[in-house]
């Protein structure tokens, strides 16, 4: 009888396969590459994003409207600030370096340290640390309704109008669109052999063989996991100064295995989110290449692997809405 | 049968019952056991496919981790905001499985930081495992071809077999065999502490330790992974969630029985009702068949007691024709009265004028003549002597004379009385044949000029009148003649008349007089008969009328209401009016214009 009902009235239970089928779309040869092309289409609410938008290049979401979301993300500079440590309201300085915006709904968790499970959460961050926005929901929310055409925006879309769950729920929603999808190593992966060159291929087999896609893999060339930094050579006794922000994940769990561990940063569009590391220490990608090899590998990396790496990385630089980043 | 409050009452419940019934029967939304069965399964589905993807992890065949946060991050949702409980679920099975979701997403916290782990010291591993041999040829390649540079090639080929195949099925004694070999390329390095792979030898070695210790830490979150309770907590909410279900289809079965039941009870009942209405109605007919019947007798006895009262009608129209018959013969009788009255008055006359006829022509001089003829005839011879000598008969001629003039005298008187005899005789006549004319006939209607009746009237109680010394005074005014039964009229007015005269007689009234009033409007005749006697008292005013209501000692009591009858019966009334004893009475008959009723009688 279940039976016969459960077809009678089917209320449609997804069942989606258990592992997005991303490989659909690559040439059976790519299928097994360990990093994977960023989807072409999304699914998203154009109004939310458009509302998101406005509000991640909103001054009012700081205490003193001088700093929005953008100030640190920055679109044309690869989601980034471009500096060692962001600086916030009052020119404050962050303790640690901008993280990109871009792909960052494909990370596992946010912040280097994972302490948000969501892009939702994540707002919560920046928006009220002293150094950063150094705000309030209750402010931000009050400021935000006293402006007409927000008010008018949000009623549109949520019935409450303008509250701190809809603000960070149009943000997390325009950041979910903030994907580079069309780099060239992901036409590479969709059969195109012609968008890499034969260097940019060896860096990318070197890069494979030297073992880094064993964190930096998946859609985000990293992102989905955490690891210590230091796990063949102790990075922090090298360089010295160590702070809390330096704890890693240590912060959130407390566990002493945790010290030290950091969310493995994506390498989508990394070419051009310098400096590099959780402390902005370096500058260059070749710097970055070498300080992974060392402390990652316990290796020093031969200058032509290294460059050959680094062309490799930059055939990970996308698109955003259509235009090379 | 009526509609109370009671019966509203008891309609109300049972509605209410079976609504609730038919609630509680629906109350399972399969929609929503589907939902949730499905995100159970889902969980169950994921859960197992993220156990599947370590194994393939800790095999190095996954290629990437993007799977994992992807799968926990539905599994999360699902437990987070998909997976409601079915609202059929009873309070204390929601309860335990929302405990139980909690618990499952407390145990997916512990799976996701055992995966966190797993992922990195599995990239760890793997990292090695990858660059071990990597590293590993391109040293031996760059191996000297001495003896000791072929020792290290051997020792290292050793330490990449032994590695290899520890991270393929890891054993303590391989453990062992590998630190042997450690040491052994630590001693190496050791006697060549110059040769430029040093590095790479120290990166090998360190590598090798760290698959060493990588390895176990990896089985171990595995086995941890594996074990972690997150699919049997899936499968006692699963099973918590079966009992409800089957709970709750065991009460919906329940409440369909008890719906079905109450159903069948309210067919019954509709049966029943309808059994009772019908039995009512047939009751109700038999009722009103029984009140037809008692009403159709009681129709029956009313046009029995109508016919009766018609009988009786028609007896009283009888008796009252009777009475009105009674009542003429009476005023017949009193007209007869006084027409023999009056005719005796005239016999009177009749007989003085008869005894005078015959004093007259007994004490006649008649007989003087003969003696004349006797001495006429005695003298015969001497005829002419005897007249000449005989001193009778020379006395002779002045003797007839003055005898002819007696006998004149003697005729005169006897034509006188002759005459007053004559006139006297038609009189009679003329009273008999007055009484004639009113005495037999009746009913008729005649247009006749009022004041001759009422003269008529008058003339027939004339003498009564006269001798009572009452003086009659005569008021009429011009009318208009009227249509009247003229016999009921005149009996009527002879009446009043008769009634006035005795009221004045016992009045004792020193100046005694009627008066009589004939007087129109426009609809009626009124004619009044006054008298200034003894009146009529109040209390009695009302009486009068009264069948056998008199005063009069020889009175039979039916005049004035034989009067009041008839005067109704042409459509007039007759009333009276006084103001008490000694003040005198009106009797008003009131004749309408119009063609007066046509009468029964």
């Amino acid at each position: 009888m279940y039976a016969a009902i459960a077809i009678g009235l089917s209320p449609g239970v997804r069942s989606a396969p258990v592992v997005p089928a991303l490989e659909a779309e690559m040439p059976a040869q790519k299928r097994h590459e360990p990093i994977k092309p960023i989807p072409l289409a999304m699914d998203l609410d154009a109004r939310k994003v458009a509302l998101g938008r406005m509000l991640f290049n909103e001054p009012r979401l700081s205490r003193d409207n001088t700093v929005s979301c953008a100030s640190c993300h920055d679109l044309r500079k690869g989601g980034a600030d471009g500096k060692k440590h962001p600086v916030g309201i009052g020119k404050s300085e962050g303790q640690i370096n901008t993280p990109s915006v871009f792909n960052c709904a494909g990370n596992v968790k946010q912040f280097w340290d994972g302490r948000a499970a969501t892009l939702e959460e994540q707002i919560d961050g920046p928006l009220q640390a002293a150094a950063e926005m150094g705000s309030t929901w209750p402010e931000v929310a009050g400021k935000l309704r006293a402006v007409p055409e927000y008010a008018a925006l949000f009623k549109n879309i949520y019935s409450d109008g303008v509250q701190p769950r809809n603000i960070r729920n149009a943000i997390s929603e325009f950041e979910r669109s903030l994907t580079t999808p069309n780099s060239r190593f992901d036409k590479f992966l969709r059969g195109d052999d012609s968008a890499l060159s034969a260097d940019e291929k060896e860096g990318y087999c070197k890069f494979k063989s030297y073992g880094c896609t064993s964190c930096h893999q998946g859609v985000n060339v990293g992102g989905n996991m955490f690891e210590t930094l230091g796990a063949m050579a102790d990075y922090f006794a090298a360089r010295g100064g160590v702070t809390k922000a330096d704890y890693g994940r240590f912060n959130v769990t407390g566990k002493s295995e945790d010290r030290y561990v950091f969310k493995v940063p994506s390498l989508r569009n990394v070419a051009l989110t310098a400096p590099y590391l959780h402390d902005g220490t370096a500058e260059t990608l070749q710097k970055a290449v070498a300080i992974m090899g060392r402390y990652q590998l316990g290796e020093e990396l031969p200058p032509k692997d290294i460059e050959q790496i680094v062309k490799f990385l930059h055939t990970l630089t996308g698109e955003y809405e259509g235009h090379p980043l | 049968m009526r509609l109370s409050t009671r019966h509203f009452l008891i309609g109300g419940i049972l509605l209410s019952v079976l609504i609730l019934f038919y609630v509680k029967t629906n109350h399972i939304v399969f929609s929503e056991h589907q939902r949730f069965d499905g995100c159970l399964d889902r969980l169950r589905e994921l859960d197992a496919s993220i156990n599947q993807d370590v194994l393939k992890a800790r095999a190095q065949l996954l290629e990437d981790y993007d799977s994992f946060p992807d799968q926990i991050n539905e599994m999360r949702r699902i437990v987070g905001g998909g997976a409601s409980v079915p609202s059929f679920v009873s309070q204390n099975g929601r309860r335990e499985i929302q405990k139980d979701l909690k618990g499952f997403s407390e145990t997916l916290d512990q799976k996701e930081e055992l995966l966190e782990r797993f992922k990195s010291q599995n990239a760890l591993l793997k990292n090695s495992l990858q660059y071990l041999p990597l590293a590993g040829t391109e040293l031996i390649k760059q191996m000297p071809t001495d003896e000791e540079g072929r020792n290290l090639e051997a020792l290292l080929n050793e330490l990449m077999r032994q590695v290899l195949a520890y991270s393929l099925n890891p054993s303590e004694d391989q453990t062992t065999e590998i630190q042997l070999s450690l040491r052994k390329l630590s001693e190496w390095r050791e006697r060549h502490d110059d040769v430029p792979q040093d590095a790479a030898l120290a990166s090998l070695a360190a590598h090798s330790n760290s698959i060493v210790n990588h390895k176990p830490r990896v089985e171990e979150l595995t086995r941890q992974l594996i074990t972690v309770p997150t699919g049997a907590r899936i499968e006692t909410i699963h099973g918590l969630y079966d009992s409800e279900f089957s709970k709750a289809l065991q009460a919906a079965d329940s409440y369909r029985a008890g719906l079905y039941l109450l159903c069948g009870m309210l067919i019954l009942s509709i049966g029943y009702t309808i059994y009772a209405l019908d039995t009512a109605n047939i009751r109700l007919e038999h009722r009103v068949a029984e009140r037809t019947g008692d009403l159709v007798r009681k129709n029956n006895e009313l046009e029995m007691e109508i016919a009766e009262r018609l009988r009786i009608e028609v007896e009283m129209e009888r008796i009252n024709k009777k009475l009105m018959d009674v009542s003429r013969r009476a005023g017949m009788a009193e007209v007869a009265t006084s027409v023999l009255h009056n005719v005796g008055n005239v016999l009177n006359s009749v007989n003085v004028s008869c005894s005078v006829i015959g004093e007259t022509v007994r004490k006649s001089r008649i007989r003087n003549v003969g003696k004349v003829a006797a001495l006429f005839h005695e003298h015969a011879s001497d005829m002419a002597g005897f007249l000449l000598h005989d001193p009778t008969g020379q006395k002779l001629p002045g003797f007839l004379a003055k005898l002819s003039d007696r006998l004149g005298e003697e005729q005169a008187s006897v034509l006188d009385e002759l005459q007053s005899l004559n006139r006297n005789v038609g009189h009679i006549r003329d009273i008999v044949a007055m009484q004639q004319s009113y005495g037999n006939v009746g009913g008729i209607q005649e247009t006749v000029p009022i004041k001759e009746l009422v003269e008529d009237a008058l003339q027939m109680s004339g003498a009564a009148l006269t001798r009572h010394g009452v003086e009659v005074v005569r008021e009429y005014e011009t009318v208009p003649p009227v249509s009247v039964d003229k016999h009921k009229v005149l009996q009527i007015l002879v009446n009043l008349i008769r009634n006035a005269k005795h009221a004045l007689a016992d009045g004792g009234s020193r100046h005694k007089r009627l008066t009589v009033r004939v007087a129109s409007d426009a609809r009626q005749i009124k004619v009044s008969v006054n008298d200034n006697g003894i009146g009529i008292s109040p209390e009695n005013l009302t009486r009068i009328f009264a069948h056998g209501f008199t005063t009069k000692k020889d009175g039979h009591g039916f005049g004035l209401h034989s009067g009041v009858l008839a005067a109704q019966d042409m459509g007039g009334r007759l009333t009276a009016r006084s103001d008490g004893l000694g003040a005198g009475a009106t009797f008003d008959l009131e004749l309408p214009l119009g063609a007066g009723r046509s009468t029964l009688l």
